[in-house]
């Protein structure tokens, strides 16, 4: 019974898009449904994002759901799609990688948003972060993607500092039939995805796709950085199985190719003190999952889920082969009209093997690492409809870590149903990378006036403690009207213990052997930093028209750190120069017919002095035709506005790269 | 990590609760919008379920307490395809139809949501598209079992 209470929809009043007139969208229980005309019924999304104003409004966290007409409508995939969330700042790096991050401490190795594709993480512990030229989840696939902006590491794990982005992919109920997809552009050379979707026995689905693409290196002044660009492919399947009314098993996996080319700089020793190779990185992966959910009665269920997840990347700097296996279960009690109630436990173990360069070492370079968690989570209601407190916790040992406790409290309230307040107190930790604790490494060669040279070497602190960070947040949302909805959230976090990276005191080394005598410029990644951040998010969302939506968003953030006494750090992820200070969208949706779409969205971000970005406005535009029931064509222009721009500075590369603007055209067809 | 978002709803794994009561209110929007060939007086309508529910009582609240052309809707459960009689619309889960097959009767509309299903003898078959209920009609199966369906309805379907 409780359940139900859960499980039922709270009419907000959020009219679906393609909805007539601004008037109330139908009550979703049986007989409210039994008053809706047909063409309302035909347009009720009845997958789990139909539940998102319910979630939304009960949700004590700030949150911000993609949709996948969303995707559609946006031309872009992943991780690109993820600009659409305010708050959260994608750059890309390079042809195929990206530096995500939520609230700021953007790199390429953006250690403090952790990543989930239906529940298993993408995050690697080896580097830090999560290297987005190994993820590959087709456009099409995706059911919606949850943005939850702040950490939530009781309920997500370690790494969750600044927040999760959660990849939901669509049941295989959902993909049955046969999907073909072909894409060209100037900057997109070409894509092309295929998938086909049937049933297994009498109560199962299953679909299996492929994907292959070719992205356009990117340039420096024009010129392509390289003559590669980058090339993958991948081969997936999910399958999906009902046994029994109260079961519910889902099996999926993957396997993936990347071929990514660039320019190395790689220092030497000696004259010319640095030489540069055209290189191409081959990676692969493969990843299993299965996930079992069983109901045991109205008010309790569980789900055992176990995934494996095999990565050979063949990253210029630091080659490695990384194996992960992570199991968990969850139980989800109502234990009565007031407490909500979710536990569980979970075991990894992660083993990682990296092979050392020229110019980069890993000691040792054999990692194993262990992890066994127990969390738990109390929705408790003190006031029925009005008034939640959550209260959480994830106590975990790590191999690196140790002991971690990780709690949350929050508040929910919500006087009428269409406003809602929350606020929340969390703690969360981001765990040393195996290359946060032991990556030796020679930066750079800078030659010095007296014929000699100078080298910048890093080497990390093996005891380098794990990050910590107290967020305090709150937010607000308001539905104005059943076509106008605002959601504004704020936070400020202390962070503690920052890795960054200290420079110590040069020393001089006399020539041996071959070797010139040169001054060592010796830098040190360890706990350097600590300070706090600050910021807003804010989206809002208007049905102007039956046929026309509006979507805006911003986002402001200032981070502000400082060394601990007796360092001197360097970085400029931890002082925010990363970051950009502000980010603002807008986004429009248009049918101009019952066949035509015409769509547009434009960004700005900030500039980042630091790294000499400028600051950048995107415009992106789309056409979509919809020619028969099977067959639709879209074309458009992506980034019109700059023929070339860069977005972060590489620090692998040692070099600020352009990506170019990118006029494209799709196919789909369905059958 | 677990968990599709940051409140989890459990019972939605196996049978969407929305997506059977949208079906489900489709089925009582059909008797409004079809007409059966021989009108039986005030005998009630009977919209059926042949082999598995999937409504998980979705269909009774939809339609207690509502009246079309003046007569009550009642709901039956059948076994077997034998059983069925009297029976205006008869619903046939997608796991069900290859087992149970589809029975052809005059006056009865017959609806799944299989992907074989019309091409084995069905009337209408439900089909997801972009997350949301659509129906697909052979009119010609409809004409002979002597159905006639508006033009609202043939409209919005997608029609063989």
């Amino acid at each position: 019974m409780a359940f139900r209470r859960i499980c039922g929809f709270i009419l907000l009043g959020i009219a679906p898009p393609c909805i007539g007139a601004p008037q109330q969208a139908p009550q979703l229980s049986p007989s409210g449904l039994a008053e809706a005309s047909l063409e309302e019924l035909m347009n009720i999304e009845v997958t789990s994002v139909s539940k998102k104003a319910q979630r939304l409004s009960s949700t004590a966290a700030s949150v911000f759901v993609i949709t996948a007409e969303d995707i559609r409508r946006s031309g872009l995939e992943l991780p690109e799609v993820l600009r659409l969330a305010p708050g959260v700042q994608v750059a890309r790096v390079e042809a195929g990688r990206w530096a995500v991050a939520i609230r700021g401490f953007n790199n390429d190795f953006s250690n403090k948003l952790m990543v989930l594709i239906d529940g298993r993480s993408v995050y690697s512990d080896v580097n830090p972060g999560v290297m987005w030229d190994m993820v590959h989840v087709a456009a099409d696939d995706i059911e919606r993607i949850e943005v939850i902006r702040g950490p939530n590491a009781a309920m997500w794990g370690e790494n969750a500092v600044n927040g999760v982005i959660s990849v939901i992919t669509k049941s295989a109920k959902a993909t049955q039939g046969a999907l073909i997809t072909a894409e060209g552009g100037s900057e997109t050379e070409g894509r092309g995805t295929a998938r086909f979707g049937g049933e297994l026995g009498s109560n199962g689905f299953y679909r299996i796709g492929g994907h292959y693409a070719d992205t356009a290196p990117l340039v420096s002044n024009g010129a392509a950085v390289s003559v590669h660009g980058w090339n993958s492919s991948s081969v997936d399947f999910r399958m999906d199985w009902n046994p029994t009314a109260q079961d519910s098993v889902q099996v999926s996996g993957q396997g993936y190719h990347s071929v990514l080319g660039h320019d190395v700089t790689a220092p030497t020793a000696s004259n010319p003190f640095s030489s540069v190779m055209d290189d191409q990185e081959r990676s692969f992966s493969g990843n299993l999952m299965a996930r079992w959910q069983h109901d045991i009665s109205e008010q309790s269920s569980v789900e055992w889920r176990i995934s494996w997840d095999h990565m050979d990347y063949g990253d210029a700097n630091v080659p490695q082969r990384a194996t992960t296996v992570d199991a968990e279960f969850q139980n989800h009690i109502s234990l009565n009209d007031r407490n909500d109630l979710i536990w569980g436990l979970e075991y990894k173990n992660a083993s990682a093997e990296m092979t050392p360069t020229l110019d980069f070492k890993v000691l040792p370079s054999h990692s194993d690492r262990e992890l066994g968690a127990i969390f738990a989570q109390d929705e408790i209601t003190l006031i029925p409809d009005k008034l939640r407190f959550v209260v959480g916790v994830r106590t975990s040992y790590e191999t690196a870590a140790r002991l971690q406790v990780q709690p949350t409290g929050r508040l929910l309230w919500t006087p009428r149903t269409n406003l809602t307040t929350w606020a929340a107190v969390s703690r969360a930790v981001h765990t040393p990378s195996v290359l946060d604790r032991n990556l030796f490494t020679t930066l750079a060669a800078i030659p010095l006036q007296s014929s000699s040279f100078a080298l910048l070497t890093l080497a990390s602190n093996p005891d380098a403690r794990p990050e910590s960070a107290l967020s305090y947040e709150a937010g607000q949302r308001i539905q104005v009207s059943p076509a106008l909805s605002f959601d504004l959230s704020a936070f400020y976090t202390v962070h503690q213990h920052l890795l960054g990276e200290e420079s110590l005191a040069p020393y001089f080394v006399p020539a041996s052997g071959i070797d010139l005598a040169h001054l060592v410029l010796p830098e040190i990644q360890t706990n350097a930093r600590y300070g706090a951040s600050e910021g807003y998010e804010l989206s809002a969302s208007w049905s102007v028209a039956p046929r026309w939506k509006l979507a805006a968003g911003s986002d402001w953030l200032r981070i502000h750190t400082h060394d601990y006494p007796g360092m001197t750090a360097t970085d400029t992820v931890t002082d925010g120069g990363t970051s950009p200070r502000y980010q603002y969208e807008l986004r429009s949706t248009l049918d101009l017919t019952r066949k035509v779409e015409l769509d547009a969205a434009v960004y700005y971000v900030s500039a980042l002095p630091e790294e000499k970005v400028p600051s950048h406005f995107r415009l992106d535009v789309r056409l979509g035709w919809r020619l028969t029931q099977q067959l639709e064509l879209s074309a458009g222009v992506k980034d019109a506005l700059d023929p070339q721009h860069p977005e972060m500075y590489s620090q692998r590369l040692s070099g600020l790269e352009g990506i170019q603007r990118n006029f494209y055209g799709k196919l789909t067809w369905r059958f | 990590m677990l968990s599709l978002s940051t409140l989890r709803c459990p019972a939605e794994a196996n049978v969407n609760p929305l997506e059977y009561r949208v079906k489900a209110a489709f089925l009582f929007n059909f008797l409004k919008f079809i007409e059966w060939p021989a009108a039986t007086g005030d005998s009630p309508w009977v919209i059926g379920i042949l082999g598995g529910d999937p409504f998980g009582g979705a269909l009774e609240e939809t339609v207690r307490g509502k009246l079309v052309n003046g007569r009550a809707i009642q709901v039956r459960r059948y076994a077997k395809s034998a059983d069925v009689k009297e029976c205006n619309i008869l619903f046939i889960d997608h796991a069900e139809y290859e087992r149970l097959g589809t029975p052809s009767q005059q006056g009865l509309l017959t609806v799944g949501e299989a992907s074989g299903f019309l091409q084995s003898g069905g009337i209408v078959n439900f089909y997801l598209e972009d997350n949301r209920v659509h129906f697909e009609i052979r009119a010609a199966a409809a004409h002979s079992a002597g159905l006639r369906i508006s033009a609202q309805l043939l409209k919005l379907g997608r029609v063989q």
